[in-house]
């Protein structure tokens, strides 16, 4: 009893320290499920799946303890992307091993920096695979309905798909997960903003926790009607984290006002409310995209 | 009437083709890949909670067998990305010395060792990543399984943890099964290319597929391969099972001139021999035995504390 209670506590550490924290994850994928539009399967609106789908939203931070540091090491930098030395680049490739060898290519050029693909961040990628799968079961799980053959199996992947999936476009309405002012400004600092680590955490899990309600941002979220996502999924999500970037000194300036610091100011509140509705809304036309585009019979993959 | 069924039928099984042809050409094909899942679920010791051990657990295990080879048809940014964690061509991979044991520190060996062999494509998405996807994998489900020890612990709801760890478990049953196919852990992988080939191998690019595809959809049966897995005891193995799954794969390499000879004999041809037959339900019953140990092992080590995260 003791060796359970011990390892549950060790569970509930060992999620801390990331990304939105627990609490904004699950609201970014509660609200999200819950404003699915209605065209979606049944068994998506149910109240165990937005359960699911909002208890799967921590899931990546709980593979991130350093007893498991080939895990650890290799999920890690899914989480973030630092768009200023992405750019390095040039435009970002679509796939992944592109990107890692273009980022090789950037090190020679740049011998002073650290352009591995750990130190510089995967997000876009991670996210837009997750999604694939995502689409790609929706398929099947078409198919499936109407071969009428058992779709449980199908319906539990798809759940821990947009939850997944929600996790890292949960990540992507972090304004400090798409830069290199992760945690603390680094570099020139004339508006001295802070520099001091714990920042990050601070704000997006401390701040979170003690300020904002779970039912908050859903009016932003609820004001805005689901859409399609229009053209390449990689390139939408990149405009996406693109406009998280354009929020990321704005965090800063937040944090000198003080608006973060206990319950926080009405700016700073309006500002984590808009960023965590961002998320929602992304991850539900996420998942509304690839149900509608999963009914488009998928190319012949042999032909690769 | 009739007709209409007919159509109905008909369009049934259009909307299926891609479906069930896409595992072909790939890995062990949906059959095999179905029977590991299910016969390594069904041969869970006891102790291992039994929801994952139910008919609807086996049932799912059974479905996820393929999935991975179902998401190739997305043929995008999850296609260049998924390709590779179904094999390695060891004969690329050890060039870059005893393989690191994170993804990253594999990758920048590749990157290391191609500057050594400008000549060859040495590129993760060349030379493959089955032993890092497999490791990463079990981590997850061993994560799962902690989460599940937990809410049980703490009286909650474990219905979504649940049905991740059946599904985790299915998906980590693909890469083990992979690892039990010789033809995904060699350079040879369709046809003997690499290397001298005194003895006249098939060079053809469609050995994979015979012998793993059709041969296996078409001779073995998922009966005959039970009492192999069944013969064996169940067995945890160390909790880091980085260094045990890359014997497991080596294993397999050490098999795959028996592949090409065996075919040489047209023992994967039409019905085969019962000697191809042998063999290929052996190797299916390795990579059975090799996912339930590892199921097993993520369980019994689930319960072992997990140290503090201090962030970043």
């Amino acid at each position: 009893m003791k060796l359970r209670a011990l390892t549950a506590c060790f569970v509930l550490l060992a999620t801390h320290a990331f990304a939105w924290g627990p609490d904004g994850h699950a609201i970014v994928n509660r609200l999200a499920a819950q404003s699915l539009p209605a065209g979606l399967p049944a068994f998506l609106h149910t109240p165990s799946a937005v359960s699911a789908i909002t208890y799967y939203s921590s899931e990546p931070d709980r593979w991130r303890s350093p007893a498991e540091p080939e895990l650890n090491a290799a999920q890690a930098p899914e989480h973030f992307i630092y768009l200023e030395l992405a750019d390095l680049v040039g435009p970002l490739p679509h796939r992944r091993y592109d990107y890692i060898r273009a980022l090789a290519a950037a090190q020679a050029k740049h011998p002073g920096l650290n352009l591995t693909p750990e130190h510089v961040g995967l997000q876009p990628y991670v996210t837009t695979e997750v999604y694939e799968r995502l689409q790609a079961a929706f398929r099947h799980y078409r198919a499936l309905v109407t071969a009428h053959e058992d779709t449980r199996p199908i319906e539990a992947e798809i759940l821990f798909y947009a939850g997944w999936l929600g996790h890292y476009v949960g990540d992507g309405a972090q304004p400090m997960h798409t830069s290199v002012q992760y945690d603390g400004w680094t570099g020139p600092n004339p508006n001295g903003y802070i520099t001091k680590k714990g920042f990050h955490w601070a704000f997006e899990n401390d701040f979170v926790h003690a300020a904002i309600h779970p039912s908050d941002p859903a009016p932003l979220v609820t004001a805005s009607k689901p859409q399609l996502l229009q053209g390449d999924i990689f390139d939408d999500y990149m405009a996406y984290l693109l406009h998280s970037h354009t929020f990321v000194e704005k965090t800063y300036q937040l944090q000198k006002a003080g608006a973060f610091n206990g319950q926080g100011t009405p700016a700073g509140r309006a500002f984590v409310d808009r960023c965590l509705a961002n998320g929602a809304i992304e991850l539900r036309d996420m998942i509304y995209t690839a149900w509608v585009r999963s009914a488009t019979p998928a190319p012949d993959f042999s032909s690769e | 009437m009739r007709t209409l069924r007919a159509l109905a039928r008909t369009a049934v099984a259009a909307l299926l083709l891609p479906i069930l042809c896409a595992p072909h050409c790939f890995a062990w094909g949906h059959d095999a890949h179905s029977f590991i899942n299910k016969l390594a679920g069904e041969n869970l010791p006891d102790d291992v909670p039994a929801f994952l051990r139910s008919p609807e657990a086996l049932a799912a295990l059974y479905y996820y067998g393929p999935q991975p080879d179902r998401w190739r048809s997305e043929n995008n940014a999850l296609y260049g990305s998924m390709v590779p964690e179904h094999d390695i061509d060891l004969e690329w991979a050890d060039l870059a010395g005893p393989l690191p044991r994170t993804r990253y520190a594999y990758i920048a060996a590749l990157a290391a060792a191609q500057a050594k062999h400008p000549e060859l494509k040495l590129t993760p998405d060349k030379v493959g990543l089955l032993p890092y996807s497999t490791d990463e994998m079990y981590t997850m489900l061993m994560s799962a399984f902690r989460d599940y020890r937990s809410a049980v612990a703490k009286n909650q709801d474990t219905h979504p943890v649940e049905a991740e760890i059946v599904f985790l478990t299915g998906w980590l049953g693909h890469y083990v099964g992979d690892g039990s196919q010789p033809l995904h852990v060699t350079a040879n992988y369709n046809g003997w290319t690499y290397g001298p080939n005194p003895n006249g191998y098939t060079t053809d690019n469609h050995i994979h597929s015979r012998f793993e595809g059709d041969f296996v959809h078409n001779n073995i049966k998922i009966e005959d391969v039970a009492p192999l897995v069944a013969a064996s005891k169940p067995k945890t193995l160390p909790r880091d099972i980085f260094d045990d799954y890359v014997t497991y794969l080596r294993h397999s390499h050490s098999l795959v001139e028996k592949v090409y000879q065996l075919d040489k004999t047209g023992a994967f041809t039409g019905a085969g021999t019962p000697e191809g037959k042998a063999f290929t339900e052996q190797c299916i019953a390795a990579g059975a035995i090799e996912l339930r140990d590892i199921i097993y092992t993520a369980w019994i080590h689930s319960a072992d504390p997990i140290p503090v995260y201090h962030g970043n």
